[in-house]
């Protein structure tokens, strides 16, 4: 009867699949928490782009109660442009950050999966290369609390609550900012202020100094350190 | 069995298809969901498509920019010659196309210009975009430290003071002027007060008169005893009451002129004070400047022989200190007299006489119209009306009745009636009193009359003659304009040439007031008034012209104050804009005395009946922006050039009007600073504001200079007159040599003109920047040095190597003008002209250009359909069209 009872194969299935669907439950539900995380991520990216691409329309306009989407902009904003954006930055990355913050959470909002997103953050900064462009960085983290959140904490992929960042790149629309530096470097050279000759003779001799130099330093050490 | 296999086979042919047709009705709804997100994914890429396709063909469209704009100004527009719209329509299908057709742009596809660079804001806005580094680099170079000449201009505010004493010069003379007019006033309320006391008299003896008939009628009639005196005499009583009545208003009257004439004497009193105080003020000697002066000059002279040991030098120098100095001192040596004569004579007579009068009319007068002593104070301190006047003389009408009634009843006699009436009106002592007032103010008149002699009043003349010869001969110079750069254009004026016109206007009734100084006609009385008259015409020309110079420098030092303040208070964001401006419009716009080259050609032709020539003026040097001067649309003048000098010509030249020519021909500068249409106009007027400008940065000079000094320490009372003829002067020298290219120190030390060592450096800055000018040497040789003609040749080269401070504070044109731009010229003013200036050059290039197209801020809307996959009752006009708006600037 026991022997009976050990060869009866019914019932075989549903405890297989009752040990298989156990895992196999635990795994899509792991997979479907990675996937609210890759999506939030995602989309973290695309409103880093967003941010980026709006703050290097609007680069030059210093008012900071500007809607960082706007499309239609009134001359009222076109009147205040940035001072001191050209040489200094004047305040842009103050201005920049703030219209961002304002813009983020409702943004976030707009088309997060995450339970609950707190404290999310912009930082943009403006740097300028060297042929006379601007260029926007924009850098932004939340943190996303997310639907069974707590199995990427158990296969060590993320906390609980996940703190994600994103950032972009976006080269500034500056037209007038840009010919003003491009005229600005004719004038240097152009207009003889500073002969293109002598500011080569010149940073030829200032290299070749510091080059004396480092050279003295490398003899002095080898001499410390017994290198012949 | 085979039934069964028959129905079986039944069934399988009835179920055959089923399956298809299940699929059929499940895939079809599985289909169109499916296709229907397809379609709707298709509809959001689509729009992300539209959306970054407009902004992409956008900003390919905006590449059509006015190119003239960009190169010769540094500015951007959208091109007029281009067809933006079709531009930006091609771009988005083109990109359009590469992404699949998804979506189409259509005819109604809209690109509309919003703000154009004629909106002043707009123009600043890219202004200061381009010269924020270049021209803040430029200004540093090429216009010394700003910062620092605006704090050599800051430290100038301490001489204001001696401007303010100088205003009291003016305040004395507006004083001798109300004076002698409140001395006219106050002898004519005397007659008037004379006529009225005796209008009340006549009234009181016609009072007593009445009475005396009444009470002769009164004594006669016998029925008194029988009848009641009220009843009887009532017709009688009336008519006194009615002469009582009409004595009470004339006593009114004559309280009211009274008090007007109090007033009068108190105002002509303090009046007194002024012209006192303020003659004090400018009266003051300096104590023994004149010899430290005259020491002063002997050791500039040996300093100056031993430096330079050039005989020629000393001679120029000495023979300016001839022509110059002594004649100016000998000048207002006169006009210290007549001052002095003035002040003891005229205005001390009238002081004490009118004192007199005041305390006579205190004691006596007001006294006598049987006032209380006590209400004395009050009625001369305006409280007459307040007090009742009228009551008392009720009272004294009362008493006369009583007196009457006395006498009906045989309790008086006539005699005594008569007695007690003249007691109530003894008029005739203040009659009297008032009678000799008058004569004493006549004889004040009389006496100041004596102390102006003929020949003084023709010394006066004499000597304001001179001086306007002297300042006349400095204005006399058509080195005020360029008479080559002389364009004058079809645009309206925005010049404001208020404060130079106001000077000149002084300057020039000055000049016509000495013209109109006569010799006094008439009675002693005309005669004091008319010479009073003349003198204050005069004097009043003088204040004009010192009032018109103080205001502007006023103006010049609260301008200079509130830009100073600006720097100082570490607020450079304010002061930041004006000087990108002010910088960007002095390199960037040609000026009378960089852009012209040499080469000027004529071409002459028959017009209408008359030969005309046209002219052609080459230009040289580069903008700011790199543009060559020389690629500028040149203007042709056709016609006479205007030619003329003096003030009025050059108050003809600051008023005129517009004309035809296309554009200035190299004096757009001047343009920005003054705004009119004439170029000649505009050159003049920047002539003048660098006067302006030039006669606060001369102030130390006029104010240290030994040679001055001794001047006015030799003229004593008209010392302020030697200043202000010094004032006036020095800067002329300045702008002159500005103005044709030379450099003069931001704060000069020296005096250019009084004959010392400045003078032999003018004389060389001048030979060094127009040899060839004749006007030059004439003022050279006969107005300032009196130098043979070939001496400026022997003059010796200046060797010594100014250092570098030296350079630094050195100024030319260009940075004069900046300085005038950034400290007196509002920056929207300046904007505004600039606009003008850009819509003359482009049409010149390019008649259809229009400013108010410069569009520098554009609307894209572009008209998008989207392409569905199967466009099924032409939803996809209905459903999928959108017109997405975006506004880009340059």
């Amino acid at each position: 009867m026991k022997r009976e009872i050990i060869k009866a194969e019914s019932g075989e299935v549903m405890l297989e699949a009752a040990l298989v669907l156990v895992f196999v439950i635990l795994m899509s539900i792991a997979l479907l928490a990675l996937c609210f995380f890759i999506y939030q991520q995602v989309m973290l990216n695309s409103i880093a782009c967003e941010i980026a691409t709006r703050v290097a329309e609007n680069y030059k306009i210093s008012r900071s109660d500007l809607d960082i989407n706007a499309r239609e902009i009134g001359k009222e904003y076109y009147t205040k442009l940035n001072k001191f954006r050209l040489l200094f930055n004047g305040n842009s990355e103050d201005i920049h950050s703030s219209r961002a913050s304002a813009y983020l959470p409702d943004r976030i909002y707009a088309t997060s999966l995450g339970l609950d997103d707190s404290e999310p953050n912009v930082k943009v900064t403006i740097n300028h290369d060297n042929i006379g462009r601007a260029h926007a960085h924009v850098e932004i983290s939340v943190k996303s609390k997310f639907l069974f959140g707590a199995f990427l904490e158990f296969y060590s992929f993320s906390d609980e609550t996940a703190v994600l960042s994103a950032s972009a790149d976006a080269n500034v629309f500056d037209i007038t900012g840009y010919a003003g530096n491009v005229k600005f470097s004719r004038f240097l050279f152009g207009n003889s202020v500073f002969a293109p000759a002598e500011v080569a003779a010149e940073i030829y001799g200032e290299g070749k100094e510091t080059a004396d130099h480092l050279s003295g330093i490398v003899d002095i050490a080898k001499k410390w350190m017994g290198i012949s | 069995m085979k039934e069964i296999k028959g129905r079986k086979k039944k069934l399988e042919k009835f179920a055959r298809g089923s399956i298809s047709i299940f699929l059929c009705l499940l895939l079809m709804p599985f289909s169109t969901i499916a296709l229907g997100i397809i379609e709707l994914h298709r509809y959001q890429t689509a729009m992300e498509l539209a959306d970054e396709l407009t902004e992409l063909a956008a900003l390919s469209a905006m590449a059509g920019y006015d190119e003239y704009l960009e190169k010769r100004f540094g500015l951007f527009a959208a091109s007029q010659s281009k067809d933006i719209n079709e531009s930006f329509k091609e771009y988005f299908n083109a990109n359009a196309a590469a992404s699949g057709a998804l979506i189409t742009v259509g005819d109604g596809t809209r690109v509309t210009g919003k703000y154009s660079l004629n909106d002043n804001e707009l123009l600043r806005q890219q202004i200061v975009d381009f010269g924020e580094a270049t021209v803040g680099v430029d200004v540093l170079l090429e216009d010394v430290n700003i910062e620092e000449i605006l704090k050599k201009l800051e430290s100038l505010k301490s001489f204001k003071n001696v401007f303010d004493k100088l205003k009291k010069v003016k305040d004395a003379v507006k004083g001798v002027k109300e004076l002698v007019e409140a001395t006219e006033t106050l002898v004519q309320k005397i007659d008037k007060l004379i006529s009225y006391i005796e209008g009340l008299v006549d009234k009181g003896n016609e009072l007593v008169n009445k009475a005396s008939d009444l009470v002769e009628k009164v004594k006669k009639d016998t029925r008194l005893k029988n009848f009641d005196f009220e009843a009887k005499f009532e017709d009688s009583y009336e008519a006194i009451e009615e002469i009582v009545e009409d004595y009470k208003k004339d006593v009114a009257n004559l309280a009211k002129e009274a008090k007007s004439l109090f007033d009068d004497i108190k105002k002509t009193d303090e009046k007194i004070n002024d012209v006192e105080s303020a003659l004090s003020a400018i009266t003051k000697k300096p104590d023994g400047k004149y010899e430290k002066a005259k020491s002063a000059i002997a050791a500039l002279k040996t300093k100056e022989q031993a430096k330079e040991g050039d005989k020629d030098i000393q001679a120029i120098s000495d023979a300016a200190n001839d022509a110059g100095s002594e004649l100016i001192a000998q000048i207002f040596d006169e006009f210290s007299d007549i001052f002095e004569s003035l002040k003891s004579d005229l205005i001390s007579s009238i002081r004490s006489n009118v004192s007199n009068a005041l305390s006579e009319i205190k004691d006596n007068v007001i006294k006598e119209l049987g006032l209380d002593s006590s209400r004395i104070p009050a009625i001369i301190d305006g409280d007459y009306f307040t007090t009742p006047v009228s009551e008392d003389v009720w009272k004294d009408m009362e008493a006369i009745l009583k007196v009457l009634v006395e006498i009906s009843k045989g309790e008086k006699t006539e005699e005594e009636l008569k007695e007690e009436l003249k007691k109530k009106f003894t008029i005739n002592i203040s009659y009297d009193t008032i009678k000799t007032i008058k004569g004493t103010i006549n004889n004040a008149i009389n006496k100041a009359n004596e102390a102006l002699k003929e020949d003084i009043l023709k010394k006066i003349s004499e000597t304001f003659t001179s001086i306007i010869n002297i300042i006349n001969g400095l204005f006399d110079l058509d080195l005020f304009y360029d008479g080559d750069l002389n364009a004058r254009v079809n645009i309206m004026s925005s010049g404001n040439a208020s404060a130079q016109q106001k000077f000149l206007t002084a300057y020039d009734k000055m000049n016509t007031s000495i013209s109109n100084l006569t010799n006094p006609s008439g009675n002693i009385w005309q005669k004091i008034k008319n010479f009073f008259t003349s003198i204050w015409t005069l004097l009043e020309a003088v204040g004009d012209m010192a009032t018109a110079v103080f205001n502007i420098v006023g103006e010049k030092f609260t301008a200079i104050g509130q830009k100073a303040g600006l720097v100082f208070s570490g607020n450079f964001k304010e002061i930041y804009e004006d000087l990108i401006i002010a910088g960007y419009m002095t390199h960037d716009l040609p000026n009378r005395t960089n852009a012209k080259g040499q080469q000027v050609t004529y071409k002459f032709e028959e017009k209408d009946g008359g030969i005309v020539s046209t002219k052609t003026v080459t230009y040289k040097g580069l903008a700011l922006t790199g543009y060559k001067y020389a690629d500028l649309p040149l203007c042709e003048k056709t016609g006479t050039v205007i030619a003329g000098t003096g003030t009025s010509n050059i108050k003809n030249a600051l008023s005129s009007g517009g004309g035809s020519d296309k554009m200035f021909c190299g004096a757009e500068l001047e343009y920005i600073v003054a705004g009119t249409a004439s170029e000649i106009a505009n050159q003049t007027f920047t002539f003048m504001d660098i006067y302006f400008l030039r006669l606060i940065c001369d102030l130390p000079a006029v104010f240290t200079d030994g040679n001055i000094a001794a001047i006015a320490g030799a003229s004593t009372i008209a010392a302020w007159a030697v200043y202000l003829l010094f004032i006036i002067a020095e800067p002329l020298a300045d702008a002159v040599l500005l103005a044709n290219g030379g450099e003069v120190p931001i704060i000069r030390t020296e005096a250019y003109l009084s004959g010392g060592a400045g003078t032999t450096k003018f004389i060389q800055k001048m030979s060094n920047v127009v040899t060839q000018n004749a006007q030059i040497k004439t003022l050279i040789n006969e107005n300032v040095g009196k130098m043979a003609k070939d001496e400026k040749n022997a003059l010796p080269t200046v060797t010594e190597k100014p250092s570098i401070w030296q350079n630094m504070l050195d100024v030319g044109y260009d940075t004069i003008v900046l300085i005038d731009l950034l400290l007196f010229v509002k920056a929207d003013d300046m904007l505004m002209r600039f606009s003008k200036l850009i819509e003359l050059e482009s049409q010149a290039k390019d008649s259809n250009f229009d400013m108010n197209k410069t569009y520098c801020v554009l609307e894209f809307e572009p008209e998008i359909t989207f392409n569905s996959m199967i466009d099924i009752f032409n939803l996809d006009d209905l459903l999928f069209n959108m017109k997405p708006k975006r506004t880009f600037a340059y």
